[in-house]
Protein backbone atom coordinates (compact mmCIF):
# COMPACT_ATOMS: atom_id res chain seq x y z
CA UNK A 1 0.00 0.00 0.00
CA UNK A 2 1.29 3.42 -0.93
CA UNK A 3 2.04 5.48 2.19
CA UNK A 4 4.04 8.34 0.75
CA UNK A 5 2.95 11.00 -1.69
CA UNK A 6 5.40 13.26 -3.55
CA UNK A 7 5.42 16.39 -5.65
CA UNK A 8 8.21 17.96 -7.68
CA UNK A 9 8.73 21.69 -8.13
CA UNK A 10 11.17 23.68 -10.22
CA UNK A 11 13.42 26.03 -8.29
CA UNK A 12 12.55 29.58 -9.33
CA UNK A 13 15.51 31.48 -10.84
CA UNK A 14 16.49 34.87 -9.52
CA UNK A 15 19.17 37.47 -10.14
CA UNK A 16 20.25 38.70 -6.74
CA UNK A 17 22.82 41.33 -7.58
CA UNK A 18 21.43 43.48 -10.40
CA UNK A 19 24.59 45.64 -10.41
CA UNK A 20 26.85 42.75 -11.47
CA UNK A 21 27.30 42.63 -15.24
CA UNK A 22 26.41 38.99 -15.65
CA UNK A 23 23.78 37.50 -17.89
CA UNK A 24 23.14 34.40 -15.85
CA UNK A 25 20.80 34.15 -12.89
CA UNK A 26 22.80 33.65 -9.72
CA UNK A 27 20.38 32.17 -7.25
CA UNK A 28 17.32 29.96 -6.90
CA UNK A 29 14.28 30.26 -4.71
CA UNK A 30 12.63 27.22 -3.19
CA UNK A 31 8.92 27.88 -3.31
CA UNK A 32 5.81 25.71 -3.13
CA UNK A 33 2.34 26.86 -4.24
CA UNK A 34 -0.23 27.04 -1.43
CA UNK A 35 -4.00 27.32 -1.69
CA UNK A 36 -5.40 29.38 1.16
CA UNK A 37 -8.90 29.72 -0.18
CA UNK A 38 -10.73 28.22 -3.14
CA UNK A 39 -13.66 30.60 -3.28
CA UNK A 40 -12.71 33.38 -3.58
CA UNK A 41 -9.47 32.00 -5.03
CA UNK A 42 -6.25 32.67 -3.14
CA UNK A 43 -3.20 30.78 -4.40
CA UNK A 44 0.35 31.98 -3.97
CA UNK A 45 3.91 30.71 -4.03
CA UNK A 46 5.21 30.19 -0.48
CA UNK A 47 8.88 30.35 0.44
CA UNK A 48 10.41 27.21 2.00
CA UNK A 49 12.16 28.67 5.08
CA UNK A 50 13.19 26.08 7.71
CA UNK A 51 14.73 28.76 9.97
CA UNK A 52 11.27 30.17 10.59
CA UNK A 53 9.63 28.25 13.43
CA UNK A 54 6.13 28.94 12.17
CA UNK A 55 4.50 29.58 8.86
CA UNK A 56 4.19 33.34 8.36
CA UNK A 57 1.63 35.29 6.40
CA UNK A 58 1.79 38.96 5.40
CA UNK A 59 -1.17 40.88 6.81
CA UNK A 60 -1.91 42.27 3.31
CA UNK A 61 -2.61 38.74 2.12
CA UNK A 62 -4.99 38.20 5.03
CA UNK A 63 -6.92 41.35 4.19
CA UNK A 64 -6.84 40.78 0.41
CA UNK A 65 -9.25 37.89 0.59
CA UNK A 66 -10.96 36.90 3.80
CA UNK A 67 -10.34 33.26 4.57
CA UNK A 68 -11.14 31.24 7.64
CA UNK A 69 -8.67 31.21 10.51
CA UNK A 70 -8.87 31.35 14.29
CA UNK A 71 -6.51 33.34 16.48
CA UNK A 72 -4.56 31.08 18.88
CA UNK A 73 -2.46 33.66 20.65
CA UNK A 74 -2.12 37.42 20.65
CA UNK A 75 1.36 39.01 20.62
CA UNK A 76 3.66 36.11 19.87
CA UNK A 77 7.38 36.97 19.83
CA UNK A 78 9.02 35.34 16.81
CA UNK A 79 12.78 35.42 16.17
CA UNK A 80 13.89 35.03 12.53
CA UNK A 81 17.30 36.01 11.09
CA UNK A 82 17.99 37.89 14.34
CA UNK A 83 14.83 39.99 13.91
CA UNK A 84 12.19 39.99 16.61
CA UNK A 85 8.69 39.97 15.18
CA UNK A 86 5.66 40.61 17.36
CA UNK A 87 2.55 39.19 15.76
CA UNK A 88 -0.64 37.22 16.31
CA UNK A 89 -0.62 33.45 15.98
CA UNK A 90 -3.58 32.00 14.12
CA UNK A 91 -4.62 28.57 12.94
CA UNK A 92 -5.81 27.71 9.45
CA UNK A 93 -6.23 24.82 7.06
CA UNK A 94 -3.28 24.82 4.69
CA UNK A 95 -3.36 23.15 1.29
CA UNK A 96 -0.13 22.68 -0.62
CA UNK A 97 -0.63 22.50 -4.38
CA UNK A 98 1.29 20.63 -7.04
CA UNK A 99 3.29 22.49 -9.68
CA UNK A 100 0.12 23.05 -11.74
CA UNK A 101 -1.62 24.61 -8.73
CA UNK A 102 -3.98 21.68 -8.15
CA UNK A 103 -4.50 20.66 -4.48
CA UNK A 104 -1.90 18.11 -3.40
CA UNK A 105 -1.81 17.73 0.43
CA UNK A 106 -3.81 19.40 3.16
CA UNK A 107 -2.71 20.03 6.75
CA UNK A 108 -5.44 20.87 9.26
CA UNK A 109 -4.95 23.40 12.12
CA UNK A 110 -1.64 24.83 10.96
CA UNK A 111 -0.28 27.57 13.28
CA UNK A 112 0.53 30.65 11.21
CA UNK A 113 2.01 33.96 12.40
CA UNK A 114 0.17 36.98 10.94
CA UNK A 115 2.98 39.48 10.47
CA UNK A 116 2.21 43.23 10.16
CA UNK A 117 3.38 44.80 6.88
CA UNK A 118 6.00 47.03 8.51
CA UNK A 119 7.63 44.04 10.23
CA UNK A 120 7.64 41.71 7.21
CA UNK A 121 11.24 40.72 6.44
CA UNK A 122 10.85 38.23 3.58
CA UNK A 123 11.41 39.59 0.08
CA UNK A 124 9.01 38.94 -2.80
CA UNK A 125 6.67 36.49 -1.08
CA UNK A 126 3.70 36.94 1.19
CA UNK A 127 3.62 33.43 2.67
CA UNK A 128 6.43 31.45 4.29
CA UNK A 129 6.42 27.75 5.14
CA UNK A 130 8.02 27.36 8.56
CA UNK A 131 9.40 24.30 10.29
CA UNK A 132 7.03 23.44 13.14
CA UNK A 133 3.78 24.22 11.40
CA UNK A 134 4.49 22.60 8.08
CA UNK A 135 7.98 21.56 7.00
CA UNK A 136 8.42 18.97 9.75
CA UNK A 137 5.66 16.96 8.03
CA UNK A 138 7.58 16.98 4.75
CA UNK A 139 10.74 15.35 3.47
CA UNK A 140 12.33 17.85 1.13
CA UNK A 141 15.09 16.90 -1.31
CA UNK A 142 16.93 19.51 -3.35
CA UNK A 143 18.41 18.62 -6.73
CA UNK A 144 20.34 21.80 -7.51
CA UNK A 145 21.98 20.25 -10.54
CA UNK A 146 18.60 19.71 -12.14
CA UNK A 147 17.12 22.82 -10.50
CA UNK A 148 14.21 21.20 -8.69
CA UNK A 149 13.06 20.19 -5.25
CA UNK A 150 10.95 17.20 -4.31
CA UNK A 151 8.61 17.22 -1.34
CA UNK A 152 7.18 14.01 0.15
CA UNK A 153 4.80 13.37 3.01
CA UNK A 154 2.47 10.75 4.40
CA UNK A 155 -0.38 9.93 2.05
CA UNK A 156 -2.81 10.51 4.94
CA UNK A 157 -2.49 14.22 4.07
CA UNK A 158 -3.01 13.59 0.36
CA UNK A 159 -6.02 15.45 -0.95
CA UNK A 160 -6.36 12.85 -3.70
CA UNK A 161 -6.45 10.01 -1.17
CA UNK A 162 -8.59 11.72 1.43
CA UNK A 163 -11.13 13.80 -0.40
CA UNK A 164 -9.87 14.04 -3.93
CA UNK A 165 -13.32 14.10 -5.18
CA UNK A 166 -13.95 17.26 -3.22
CA UNK A 167 -15.49 19.83 -5.48
CA UNK A 168 -12.87 22.12 -7.03
CA UNK A 169 -14.10 25.08 -9.03
CA UNK A 170 -12.90 25.07 -12.64
CA UNK A 171 -10.58 27.90 -13.61
CA UNK A 172 -13.23 29.37 -15.95
CA UNK A 173 -15.59 29.95 -13.04
CA UNK A 174 -12.78 31.42 -10.95
CA UNK A 175 -11.99 33.83 -13.76
CA UNK A 176 -15.69 34.69 -14.10
CA UNK A 177 -15.65 35.66 -10.41
CA UNK A 178 -12.56 37.80 -10.99
CA UNK A 179 -14.28 39.55 -13.89
CA UNK A 180 -17.41 40.04 -11.78
CA UNK A 181 -15.36 41.69 -9.05
CA UNK A 182 -13.88 43.94 -11.73
CA UNK A 183 -17.44 44.86 -12.80
CA UNK A 184 -17.01 43.29 -16.26
CA UNK A 185 -20.44 41.65 -15.99
CA UNK A 186 -20.83 40.61 -19.65
CA UNK A 187 -17.40 38.99 -19.76
CA UNK A 188 -18.14 37.29 -16.42
CA UNK A 189 -21.35 35.78 -17.84
CA UNK A 190 -19.57 34.60 -21.01
CA UNK A 191 -16.73 33.09 -18.97
CA UNK A 192 -19.07 31.26 -16.54
CA UNK A 193 -21.03 29.88 -19.51
CA UNK A 194 -17.78 28.69 -21.13
CA UNK A 195 -16.86 26.85 -17.92
CA UNK A 196 -20.30 25.24 -17.92
CA UNK A 197 -20.05 24.25 -21.61
CA UNK A 198 -16.75 22.56 -20.92
CA UNK A 199 -18.03 20.63 -17.89
CA UNK A 200 -21.26 19.56 -19.59
CA UNK A 201 -19.24 18.37 -22.58
CA UNK A 202 -17.07 16.27 -20.26
CA UNK A 203 -19.97 14.88 -18.20
CA UNK A 204 -22.68 14.36 -20.82
CA UNK A 205 -21.02 14.81 -24.18
CA UNK A 206 -18.48 11.99 -23.86
CA UNK A 207 -15.76 14.67 -24.07
CA UNK A 208 -17.03 15.95 -27.43
CA UNK A 209 -17.18 19.70 -27.08
CA UNK A 210 -20.62 21.25 -27.65
CA UNK A 211 -21.56 24.91 -27.31
CA UNK A 212 -24.09 26.40 -24.90
CA UNK A 213 -26.79 26.60 -27.59
CA UNK A 214 -26.58 22.81 -27.93
CA UNK A 215 -26.90 22.20 -24.19
CA UNK A 216 -29.92 24.48 -23.84
CA UNK A 217 -32.02 22.04 -25.85
CA UNK A 218 -30.05 18.82 -25.41
CA UNK A 219 -31.97 15.60 -24.82
CA UNK A 220 -29.13 14.34 -22.61
CA UNK A 221 -29.74 17.25 -20.22
CA UNK A 222 -33.46 16.42 -19.94
CA UNK A 223 -32.67 12.74 -19.49
CA UNK A 224 -29.82 12.98 -16.98
CA UNK A 225 -30.44 16.12 -14.98
CA UNK A 226 -33.42 17.27 -12.87
CA UNK A 227 -35.81 19.88 -14.36
CA UNK A 228 -34.58 22.73 -12.13
CA UNK A 229 -31.02 22.23 -13.46
CA UNK A 230 -32.37 22.23 -17.03
CA UNK A 231 -34.13 25.55 -16.31
CA UNK A 232 -30.91 27.03 -14.95
CA UNK A 233 -29.00 25.92 -18.06
CA UNK A 234 -31.61 27.58 -20.31
CA UNK A 235 -31.44 30.82 -18.29
CA UNK A 236 -27.62 30.83 -18.43
CA UNK A 237 -27.81 30.19 -22.19
CA UNK A 238 -30.13 33.18 -22.67
CA UNK A 239 -27.98 35.52 -20.61
CA UNK A 240 -24.83 34.26 -22.32
CA UNK A 241 -26.34 35.11 -25.74
CA UNK A 242 -27.34 38.49 -24.42
CA UNK A 243 -23.81 39.12 -23.12
CA UNK A 244 -22.03 37.93 -26.25
CA UNK A 245 -24.41 38.81 -29.09
CA UNK A 246 -26.60 41.53 -27.47
CA UNK A 247 -29.56 39.69 -29.02
CA UNK A 248 -32.29 41.85 -27.50
CA UNK A 249 -30.22 44.88 -26.57
CA UNK A 250 -30.72 44.32 -22.82
CA UNK A 251 -27.71 45.20 -20.67
CA UNK A 252 -26.30 42.52 -18.41
CA UNK A 253 -26.67 43.78 -14.86
CA UNK A 254 -24.72 42.94 -11.72
CA UNK A 255 -27.68 40.81 -10.56
CA UNK A 256 -27.73 38.87 -13.86
CA UNK A 257 -24.00 38.14 -13.65
CA UNK A 258 -24.26 37.18 -9.98
CA UNK A 259 -27.11 34.81 -10.78
CA UNK A 260 -25.23 33.19 -13.68
CA UNK A 261 -22.16 32.58 -11.51
CA UNK A 262 -24.28 31.18 -8.67
CA UNK A 263 -26.34 28.93 -10.98
CA UNK A 264 -23.21 27.73 -12.80
CA UNK A 265 -21.65 26.78 -9.47
CA UNK A 266 -24.85 24.92 -8.46
CA UNK A 267 -24.89 22.97 -11.74
CA UNK A 268 -21.18 22.13 -11.58
CA UNK A 269 -21.61 20.98 -7.98
CA UNK A 270 -24.59 18.85 -9.00
CA UNK A 271 -22.61 17.25 -11.84
CA UNK A 272 -19.74 16.58 -9.45
CA UNK A 273 -22.02 14.97 -6.85
CA UNK A 274 -23.67 12.90 -9.57
CA UNK A 275 -20.32 11.69 -10.85
CA UNK A 276 -18.92 11.01 -7.35
CA UNK A 277 -21.90 8.92 -6.26
CA UNK A 278 -22.95 8.33 -2.63
CA UNK A 279 -20.29 8.74 0.05
CA UNK A 280 -19.72 5.43 1.84
CA UNK B 1 -7.14 55.98 -8.91
CA UNK B 2 -4.44 56.89 -6.44
CA UNK B 3 -1.07 57.11 -8.18
CA UNK B 4 1.62 54.80 -6.91
CA UNK B 5 4.88 56.45 -5.97
CA UNK B 6 7.98 55.01 -7.61
CA UNK B 7 11.53 55.20 -6.28
CA UNK B 8 13.82 56.56 -9.04
CA UNK B 9 16.01 53.43 -9.20
CA UNK B 10 13.13 50.96 -9.39
CA UNK B 11 12.20 49.33 -12.69
CA UNK B 12 8.52 48.52 -13.04
CA UNK B 13 7.67 45.58 -15.24
CA UNK B 14 4.14 45.17 -16.55
CA UNK B 15 3.27 41.50 -16.88
CA UNK B 16 0.58 41.00 -19.49
CA UNK B 17 -1.02 37.61 -20.09
CA UNK B 18 -4.29 35.78 -19.84
CA UNK B 19 -5.12 34.50 -16.37
CA UNK B 20 -7.13 31.33 -16.85
CA UNK B 21 -4.41 29.32 -18.60
CA UNK B 22 -1.29 31.01 -17.27
CA UNK B 23 -1.98 31.53 -13.54
CA UNK B 24 0.93 29.29 -12.38
CA UNK B 25 3.23 31.02 -14.90
CA UNK B 26 2.24 34.43 -13.55
CA UNK B 27 2.99 33.42 -9.93
CA UNK B 28 6.39 32.03 -10.89
CA UNK B 29 7.28 35.04 -13.04
CA UNK B 30 6.16 37.46 -10.33
CA UNK B 31 8.35 35.71 -7.74
CA UNK B 32 11.34 35.53 -10.12
CA UNK B 33 11.04 39.20 -11.10
CA UNK B 34 10.37 40.59 -7.62
CA UNK B 35 13.22 38.64 -6.06
CA UNK B 36 15.48 40.02 -8.79
CA UNK B 37 14.69 43.58 -7.80
CA UNK B 38 11.91 44.46 -10.24
CA UNK B 39 8.52 45.73 -9.25
CA UNK B 40 5.72 43.89 -11.03
CA UNK B 41 2.40 45.33 -12.14
CA UNK B 42 -0.26 43.01 -13.42
CA UNK B 43 -3.82 41.87 -13.04
CA UNK B 44 -3.33 40.36 -9.57
CA UNK B 45 -3.30 43.92 -8.25
CA UNK B 46 -6.47 45.00 -10.00
CA UNK B 47 -9.15 43.09 -8.14
CA UNK B 48 -9.41 45.45 -5.17
CA UNK B 49 -9.68 48.48 -7.43
CA UNK B 50 -12.98 50.25 -8.01
CA UNK B 51 -12.20 51.24 -11.61
CA UNK B 52 -13.27 49.05 -14.54
CA UNK B 53 -10.53 46.53 -15.39
CA UNK B 54 -9.43 47.95 -18.76
CA UNK B 55 -9.00 51.46 -17.41
CA UNK B 56 -7.10 50.03 -14.45
CA UNK B 57 -4.91 47.79 -16.65
CA UNK B 58 -3.94 50.64 -18.95
CA UNK B 59 -3.34 53.08 -16.08
CA UNK B 60 -0.94 50.57 -14.50
CA UNK B 61 0.71 49.98 -17.87
CA UNK B 62 1.25 53.72 -18.33
CA UNK B 63 3.21 53.81 -15.07
CA UNK B 64 5.45 50.89 -16.04
CA UNK B 65 8.90 50.95 -17.64
CA UNK B 66 8.93 47.60 -19.43
CA UNK B 67 6.21 45.50 -21.03
CA UNK B 68 6.36 41.71 -20.90
CA UNK B 69 3.74 39.81 -22.89
CA UNK B 70 3.26 36.11 -22.26
CA UNK B 71 0.95 34.58 -24.84
CA UNK B 72 -0.42 31.07 -24.48
CA UNK B 73 -3.06 29.18 -26.41
CA UNK B 74 -5.99 31.10 -24.99
CA UNK B 75 -7.21 34.46 -26.31
CA UNK B 76 -8.67 35.60 -23.00
CA UNK B 77 -11.59 37.74 -22.00
CA UNK B 78 -12.55 40.98 -23.67
CA UNK B 79 -13.80 44.18 -22.07
CA UNK B 80 -17.52 44.81 -22.64
CA UNK B 81 -18.15 46.03 -26.18
CA UNK B 82 -14.70 45.10 -27.47
CA UNK B 83 -13.62 42.26 -29.73
CA UNK B 84 -10.02 42.69 -28.63
CA UNK B 85 -8.89 40.94 -25.46
CA UNK B 86 -7.34 42.72 -22.48
CA UNK B 87 -3.99 41.18 -23.41
CA UNK B 88 -4.20 42.52 -26.98
CA UNK B 89 -5.26 45.98 -25.80
CA UNK B 90 -2.39 46.06 -23.31
CA UNK B 91 0.04 45.09 -26.07
CA UNK B 92 -1.27 47.84 -28.36
CA UNK B 93 -0.98 50.47 -25.63
CA UNK B 94 2.61 49.42 -24.84
CA UNK B 95 3.48 49.65 -28.53
CA UNK B 96 1.87 53.07 -28.85
CA UNK B 97 3.90 54.28 -25.90
CA UNK B 98 7.14 52.92 -27.40
CA UNK B 99 7.95 50.91 -24.29
CA UNK B 100 10.72 48.27 -24.35
CA UNK B 101 8.80 45.08 -25.15
CA UNK B 102 9.63 41.44 -24.53
CA UNK B 103 7.22 38.88 -25.87
CA UNK B 104 7.12 35.18 -25.07
CA UNK B 105 5.01 32.50 -26.74
CA UNK B 106 4.38 28.88 -25.80
CA UNK B 107 6.73 26.55 -27.68
CA UNK B 108 5.34 24.00 -30.11
CA UNK B 109 6.36 21.18 -27.77
CA UNK B 110 4.96 22.80 -24.58
CA UNK B 111 2.56 20.68 -22.55
CA UNK B 112 -0.86 22.30 -22.77
CA UNK B 113 -4.03 20.88 -21.21
CA UNK B 114 -7.38 21.01 -23.07
CA UNK B 115 -8.63 23.66 -20.63
CA UNK B 116 -5.77 25.96 -21.68
CA UNK B 117 -6.75 25.97 -25.35
CA UNK B 118 -9.07 28.52 -26.93
CA UNK B 119 -12.18 26.80 -28.26
CA UNK B 120 -14.21 29.74 -29.44
CA UNK B 121 -13.65 29.74 -33.22
CA UNK B 122 -13.78 33.54 -33.52
CA UNK B 123 -11.41 34.07 -30.61
CA UNK B 124 -9.07 31.40 -31.94
CA UNK B 125 -8.91 33.28 -35.24
CA UNK B 126 -8.09 36.49 -33.35
CA UNK B 127 -5.44 34.69 -31.29
CA UNK B 128 -3.77 33.37 -34.44
CA UNK B 129 -3.90 36.83 -36.00
CA UNK B 130 -2.26 38.29 -32.87
CA UNK B 131 0.49 35.64 -32.97
CA UNK B 132 1.10 36.26 -36.68
CA UNK B 133 1.35 39.99 -36.00
CA UNK B 134 3.80 39.42 -33.13
CA UNK B 135 5.97 37.07 -35.21
CA UNK B 136 6.14 39.65 -37.97
CA UNK B 137 6.93 42.64 -35.78
CA UNK B 138 9.00 41.33 -32.86
CA UNK B 139 11.82 38.99 -32.00
CA UNK B 140 10.07 36.37 -29.93
CA UNK B 141 11.21 33.81 -27.40
CA UNK B 142 9.42 30.53 -26.74
CA UNK B 143 8.88 28.69 -23.45
CA UNK B 144 7.81 25.18 -22.53
CA UNK B 145 6.83 25.85 -18.91
CA UNK B 146 6.69 28.55 -16.23
CA UNK B 147 10.28 28.02 -15.14
CA UNK B 148 11.69 28.29 -18.63
CA UNK B 149 9.65 31.47 -19.15
CA UNK B 150 11.19 32.91 -15.95
CA UNK B 151 14.73 32.09 -17.10
CA UNK B 152 14.17 33.65 -20.48
CA UNK B 153 12.57 36.79 -19.10
CA UNK B 154 15.34 37.38 -16.55
CA UNK B 155 17.99 36.86 -19.24
CA UNK B 156 16.19 39.24 -21.61
CA UNK B 157 15.90 41.91 -18.91
CA UNK B 158 19.55 41.52 -17.96
CA UNK B 159 20.59 41.96 -21.63
CA UNK B 160 18.35 45.01 -21.88
CA UNK B 161 19.96 46.54 -18.76
CA UNK B 162 23.46 45.88 -20.08
CA UNK B 163 22.53 47.54 -23.36
CA UNK B 164 21.21 50.60 -21.51
CA UNK B 165 24.41 50.76 -19.47
CA UNK B 166 26.54 50.55 -22.62
CA UNK B 167 24.55 53.35 -24.24
CA UNK B 168 24.90 55.46 -21.08
CA UNK B 169 28.67 54.79 -20.98
CA UNK B 170 29.20 55.89 -24.60
CA UNK B 171 27.41 59.22 -24.07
Amino acid sequence: MKTITSARYDLVPSIRATSVASLSPTSFIAAIPVILSESPPLTTLALVEPTSPFCCIHEALVSRIQFRYSVLKRELLLKIYGHELRCDLASLELTLADKDFFPWVRFPNVPVAIVPAKRWIFESVQFVLGYESCLQHLKITFAFRHRYLRASTSSKFDVAQKDAREFVEPSGLIEAEELFRGQAFESAVAMAAAALEERLSQALGKNRFESMSYWVGAASVRKNLPPNIGRKIRRIGELRNEAVHHSSGKRISRVDAQRVIRDTRDILRHLWLQQRGPVT
Amino acid sequence: MAKKTKPSNETIVFLSSTFRDLAPHRETLKLALESSGYRVFGMELFTANVNPPLETCLAELDQSDIYIGVIGEYYGSCPPGSKKSYTRLEYERARERGMPMFIFLTADDAQVTPAQIERDAKKLKRLNALKAHLKKNHTLAFFKDANEAAWQILAALRKHELKLREIAATK
